[in-house]
């Protein structure tokens, strides 16, 4: 299934109408804001430590080039090769040949971000490499091939009807909706793929510069059995992945785990240092990452923007953002959804391609308050925003309608008789009924005008 | 070194020239967080070890607080018969084994499987085929009710993810506060391979509803010694 941000406000009408995904969205959301409200209550230093995770990746995002350099020579002493992604298609084919040289026929996922930015399934399949996703939500929305409709849950808006009716069309099973049931379905079946895949590939919660150090958060053990039965680990990682040292890592997982699930710590946190099949007989013996830029050197070229690239992918801005909550993950049109999405979609795809991303914000502030990493998405949305009008993207009606007001409050005489007027034709309408105007008054209700008109009410309430 | 390499290290030094308005961060920022953790930290070792029982139970671990290895017996012998386990996986020091030891006094029947004697694909085969697995943990982190193991220590870490059931010693003195003492405590050379572990595997993509026993152990049992 492929989406594109272009097509957003047809996404959005349909999911508007999808009853059904949104008190999905709702329930998922609301248990995961309790449980992290829950949990920050209890982390008594919580402002400080965002303060603390905001300036720590300040300092690697300002300094990145000296960071991915020392993350890369202390790889190497770990004995994790380093390649280097310009873009989506250099990344897939970096791949493609790691797989080629190595004969690699079978390949399991765990939960990565940035191999759904680069596309990278389909062109797996197109190569013949079955590759498999094994986090439980992605394994999901892969059977139906389908995007992830949340950062981390994946397929927070199917029902365990959806996914019973799935299971029994897709793998041949007796139907069952009863979830425990649908786990023990998927676990037998990922088993036997963990244990006989040529090849396991994963993103990673962060990189450790100053130790050449991976580390990946989990809860289901599927990433490390997949990060260490295969003989080959493949890790694609954003370049903005980093954290300074060790000392760091302990701010990053406090804040991570409380934002995206409300927990107090994952079930699992991996750290990989390296091939370990020699050393401890187990573990693969080759890993790789693979260091993806696809448009982040160009945000950090920004002084204003580079915010954005703080993001750890917790999500916690997603489940709080009151749009989201109404239309779900995929009316985004793009991997990265909710505020960060919005943020990041015009600015890796371009502000052509993303020029309606910006719009799906109430700018109500929500996602700011809530981030571990302090990004100031409002006002990088209202930012993002002046760039695709400055460029021309904005909507037709919406620069007509816009030119015409600065036209308006540039006449005074003519403004007065342009918020006068509706007060009176409303008049000639039936009682009680709302001005009309088309598309606003869709899906809300339209109070009737003041028939004095504003300036007049204005001034009659400011001498109270 | 690759062409993309040079590029992306060329763009960034480029970004790195222009700078960023920036708040200046509070100069007690890192004492002010060291207070807030001093706050929510236990002051003696029962405390500690109450905390952590508190955390693992959270996260559907079992506490038990033992004496001695014979009662440790006990316990994994009492596990492996309620659910018709023959075999069990065995990895760490000294303790494991003398735990392990009385088993085969008290039962005969069972084995214990050494999988740092198997090589692989061999080791990978017959663990994934064991159901219950003895491995000792090198830390606990009691604020989140985590088992620390490093690979260094454990030499190995499929048992914990294969078995159904992990059962994990643990002295009540290797317990840390939480992860900023760890990582103060731990060599850095050891830090770089490990796991940590806070109860058993779980998933909650299905309506949110919490499964234990994702991909991984379904039960984790701690058993600490004093």
């Amino acid at each position: 299934m492929h989406l594109s941000p272009l097509k957003t406000k047809k996404y959005v009408k349909a999911a508007l109408k999808d009853e059904r995904v949104r008190k999905a969205v709702d329930k998922a959301t609301q248990t995961v804001i309790n449980a992290r409200k829950h949990v920050i209550d209890q982390i008594g230093y919580w402002e400080d430590l965002r303060l603390k995770n905001h300036a720590m990746k300040r300092d690697v995002i300002e300094n990145l080039a000296d960071y991915l350099q020392m993350f890369e020579s202390n790889c190497r002493k770990n004995e994790i090769q380093v390649l280097w992604a310009a873009d989506a298609l250099e990344a897939r084919q970096i791949i493609l040949d790691l797989a080629k040289k190595n004969g690699v026929k079978k390949i399991v996922k765990s939960k990565s971000l940035t191999t759904e930015e680069i596309e990278l399934n389909p062109a797996l399949q197109e190569n013949g490499i079955e590759s498999l996703e094994t986090d439980l939500g992605e394994y999901i929305v892969q059977l139906m091939d389908q995007i992830p409709s949340h950062l981390t849950m994946p397929a927070m808006h199917l029902s365990r009807q959806d996914i019973g009716r799935l299971f029994q069309e897709k793998l041949c099973v007796e139907y069952t909706d009863d979830p425990v049931a649908l786990m023990g379905i998927a676990r037998k079946i990922l088993r036997e793929h963990f244990l006989s895949s040529d090849m396991g590939l994963s993103g990673a919660n962060f990189g450790v510069a100053g130790s050449g150090v991976l580390c990946i958060l989990e809860n289901e053990a599927n990433a490390h059995l997949t990060l260490s039965l295969p003989r080959l680990h493949v890790v694609v990682m954003g370049i903005e992945k980093l954290v300074p040292d060790l000392k760091s890592v302990p701010f990053i997982l406090k804040a991570l785990a409380s934002s995206a699930t409300g927990q107090k710590s994952t079930c699992y946190v991996n750290f990989i240092g390296g091939p370990s099949r020699e050393k401890y007989g187990e573990g693969p013996e080759e890993v790789i990452v693979i260091l993806l830029d696809n448009g982040r050197s160009k945000i950090v070229k920004e002084p204003l923007l580079r915010e954005t690239l703080f993001c750890i992918r917790c999500g916690a801005c997603l489940n709080h953002c009151p749009v989201y909550q109404q239309i779900g993950g995929h009316a985004y049109g793009s991997v990265y959804m909710g505020p960060i999405g919005i943020c990041l979609t015009p600015q890796y795809l371009g502000e052509s391609e993303g020029r309606h991303s910006p719009s799906l914000c109430s700018i109500c502030g929500a996602c700011y308050d809530v981030c571990p990493v302090k990004i100031d998405m409002p006002r990088h949305i209202l930012m993002l925003r002046n760039r695709i009008v400055e460029k021309g993207y904005s909507m037709k009606a919406e620069r007509i309608g816009m030119k015409g007001w600065a036209f308006l409050t540039k006449h005074p005489m003519l403004y007065r008789l342009a918020t006068w007027f509706p007060g009176q034709f409303q008049r000639l309408l039936p009682k009680g009924m709302a001005f009309p105007a088309p598309g606003y008054t869709r899906d809300r209700v339209m109070g009737r005008f003041d028939p004095k008109g504003f300036r007049k009410r204005y001034f009659k309430l400011r001498d109270i | 070194m690759s062409d993309s390499r040079d590029i992306i290290l060329e763009t960034l030094k480029e970004a790195g020239q222009i700078p960023t308005k920036r708040e200046a961060v509070p100069q007690d920022l890192d004492e002010r967080i060291a207070r807030g953790l001093e706050k929510v930290t236990p002051k003696t070792q029962q405390g500690l070890i109450e905390q952590f029982q508190k955390e693992l139970e959270l996260v559907s671990g079992e506490f038990h607080r033992l004496k001695n290895a014979n009662a440790a017996a006990d316990i994994v012998l009492e596990i492996m018969k309620q659910n018709g386990y023959e075999k069990i996986t065995v990895t760490g020091e000294n303790i494991c084994q003398r735990i392990s030891d009385i088993m085969i006094k008290v039962d005969e029947s069972i084995v214990c499987v050494d999988p740092l004697n198997l090589p692989y694909p061999e080791r990978k085969e017959l663990l994934a085929e064991v159901p219950i697995a003895l491995v000792e943990a090198s830390f606990g982190i009691t604020d989140i009710g985590a088992l620390v193991f490093p690979y260094d220590d454990s030499q190995t870490s499929l048992p914990h993810f294969l078995s159904e059931c992990v059962i994990s010693v643990i002295s009540g003195k290797n317990l840390v506060p939480n992860q900023f003492d760890l990582f103060d405590k731990l060599p850095p050379e050891k830090a770089k391979n490990m796991v940590f572990i806070a109860g058993p595997s779980r998933t909650a993509d299905i309506e949110k509803i919490l499964i234990l026993g994702a991909h991984g152990p379904r039960r984790l049992v701690v058993l600490m010694f004093d």
